[in-house]
């Protein structure tokens, strides 16, 4: 096999220019919430370190993931990425069809044991020895875990991977199952919301790809620098929240207001996600932004969480405490002194390194537009 | 007065604090306004400024020209003027508080409402012309930053975020607005709150955060970091002075 060529060579072959390859590298340290110097690091990886194949599985999904990935916020992004995870596979994006097809799989498998990414959007139904979906003539999971075998890293793709979503909301009749309880032998990267935001996929992979390591995960195995804040945190009407201005119904007068959507069902406080910060649509907006509160797409079980018109009850918005990594700070009331000053540092340092993300957003640090 | 380069501010008594002991240039008697001069019937409390023209130094008749400030009126002024920012803080603080205090029966219904915990600010300082605080409640815990003098507020909107230098790092927050203290910028640290068990715990926690805020991370700040912490960035940029936005 000839030597691979490098993402840098790939896309000055494509007509991309070294200015462009260097912002998008900039944006991308940026929205990792890394250093400014970092880009040079991300840059430097780039030219020199061959393209990382990409195994891209599709299970029960709707392609929203597929969809919001090749629309990322920077036009050269989908280009880039592409280009720079050598997307060998993927049944949406792919020129071949049928065996061709499928040998690629056999292929990448054979020539890059163990050096691959294996990218899984949706998830095995488990019912009926899987036979609710079939790829290539056999049940999805065993291709599934095929792949996955011999996979460098795998990541989950969006809350059908994560979690399951909506066809495995009750009562489940194909037994829809996330990825991470099928394939228990290695990490699986979370990156849960349906569909996930663009920057916050495209951010991951260049993080793996540029330095060879998974980003850091929390308790429940999604990437920190974009799920260890919720919506809430961040959210432009929290102020109001904080003021107890509150839309009682849609079209009051207070929803007019922009006041906190809370009471009309919004999801915000139990929701962890990058939505209120990157924004969607090249940071154009977000739900709550255009008037509708967070249905929480990216947390486990929300299609199964009440109406997403009905207020927050105060035994899920204690779980959603309990599931963070705040778990630290859950027994503050019990021990003593000692703990509270760990969670209150520990709360500043999640404030701070989010403020590090924001400051170079696309949207200029002073003013949201 | 006469204009001698000598004694008392050249005579002058502007910005002579009131309660400034003076002593005499030429044999060092100490005039105290707490004692005043008996021998020359001057009550106690009258202060320096306020003696009568024809007194003199009750020891060897020096003019009072002749006296020169012993307890220095300039950190005395300075002194005053920090009681003065306190005063300031406190108040500033104090609205902020009953602000809230005020908000708290229309949350009481709410789930998000921790009942063990009450409206406190906990920890707060100033901060160059602003007043940092962490502000505890029963649905939220954030630090809240306030204009100490609310009429030189910043410009900005509802929700418009902005980022906010301390000497630990940088903070993103949320502008806000609420009847009684007109402009706060808030970052969220917790919320809801159902973490705490009581006031002492949420409080104690609160002042860590207070603390840590301004605590500069000393292995890797640099002195010019530290020196420009204390005042929120605000330099222009390219995109801001070209569409008007800026400052």
């Amino acid at each position: 096999m000839g030597r691979q060529e490098t993402f840098y060579e790939t896309i000055r072959r494509q007509g991309i220019s070294r200015r462009s390859f260097m912002k998008f590298c900039a944006l991308t340290a940026a929205s990792l919430g890394l250093a400014p110097e970092f880009a040079g690091r991300i840059a430097h990886a780039m030219e020199n370190k061959p393209r990382v194949p990409v195994l891209w599985l599709n299970g029960l999904e709707c392609t929203c993931c597929s969809e919001s990935f090749i629309r990322s916020a920077h036009p050269l992004v989908r280009d880039v990425v592409l280009s720079m995870v050598s997307l060998d596979y993927s049944h949406t994006l792919m020129a071949s069809a049928g065996h061709q097809a499928e040998e690629i799989l056999e292929e990448i498998r054979r020539d890059y044991k163990g050096r691959y990414i294996a990218a899984i959007e949706g998830n095995p139904p488990l019912n009926e020895d899987g036979m609710y979906c079939i790829v290539g003539g056999r049940p999805f999971v065993e291709q599934l875990k095929e792949v996955c075998a011999d996979a460098s890293a795998v990541i989950a793709w969006g809350s059908c991977a994560s979690w399951g979503c909506v066809q495995a909301a009750k009562p489940n009749p194909t037994a829809a199952t996330p990825i991470h309880k099928v394939i228990t032998d290695k990490p699986v990267i979370k990156i849960p919301g349906c569909p996930p935001i663009a920057e916050v996929m495209t951010g991951v992979i260049t993080y793996m790809v540029a330095f060879d390591r998974l980003p850091e995960l929390d308790l429940m195995g999604r990437p920190k620098m974009f799920y260890s804040q919720r919506i809430h945190d961040k959210c432009y009407r929290r102020p109001h929240f904080d003021a107890g201005q509150f839309a009682e119904k849609f079209d009051d007068e207070g929803s007019r207001m922009g006041y906190c959507l809370y009471k009309v069902g919004c999801r915000g406080p139990t929701t962890y996600n990058a939505c209120s910060t990157i924004g969607w649509n090249e940071g154009t907006s977000f739900p709550i932004q255009s008037g509708h509160g967070c249905i929480g797409c990216s947390e486990e079980h929300f299609w199964d969480n009440g109406p997403f018109y009905q207020r927050l009850l105060g035994t899920r918005l204690l779980n959603a405490e309990v599931n963070a990594d705040t778990v630290g700070a859950v027994t503050v009331g019990l021990v003593g002194a000692g703990v509270a000053a760990h969670a209150g540092l520990s709360a500043l340092q999640r404030a701070r390194e989010k403020a590090g993300r924001a400051s170079a957003a696309p949207v200029d640090t002073g003013v949201e537009g | 007065m006469n204009d001698r380069f000598e004694g008392t501010w050249l005579g002058g008594q502007d910005g002579l604090d009131a309660a400034a002991r003076m002593e005499c240039g030429i044999c060092w008697t100490v005039y105290d306004p707490a004692l005043g001069d008996p021998g020359a019937k001057i009550a106690a409390g009258t202060p320096f400024s306020a003696l009568p023209e024809h007194w003199h130094c009750p020891s060897c008749d020096a003019p009072r020209e002749k006296f020169m400030v012993l307890d220095a009126a300039g950190p005395r002024s300075a002194e005053r003027a920090v009681v003065d920012v306190e005063a300031q803080v406190r108040a500033r603080v104090l609205a902020l508080e009953n602000a809230f205090r005020q908000r708290d029966p229309r949350m009481r219904e709410l789930p998000v409402y921790n009942g063990l915990l009450r409206v406190e600010a906990v920890g707060a300082r100033r901060d160059g012309d602003r007043v940092a605080c962490v502000l505890v409640s029963p649905w939220f815990m954030n630090i809240v930053v306030l204009p100490l003098d609310p009429a030189r507020a910043p410009v900005l909107a509802e929700g418009s975020k902005r980022t906010l230098r301390f000497p630990s790092g940088d903070y993103e927050a949320i502008a806000g607005r609420i009847d009684g203290v007109g402009l706060f910028e808030s970052v969220s640290l917790f919320s809801p709150v159902f973490e705490f068990g009581d006031q002492a715990a949420a409080r104690a926690t609160a002042q860590s955060a207070a603390d840590g805020l301004f605590e500069a991370p000393a292995s890797r700040q640099a002195p010019a970091v530290v020196a420009a912490a204390a005042e929120a960035p605000r330099a222009i940029g390219r995109r801001e002075l070209l569409f008007g936005r800026g400052a």
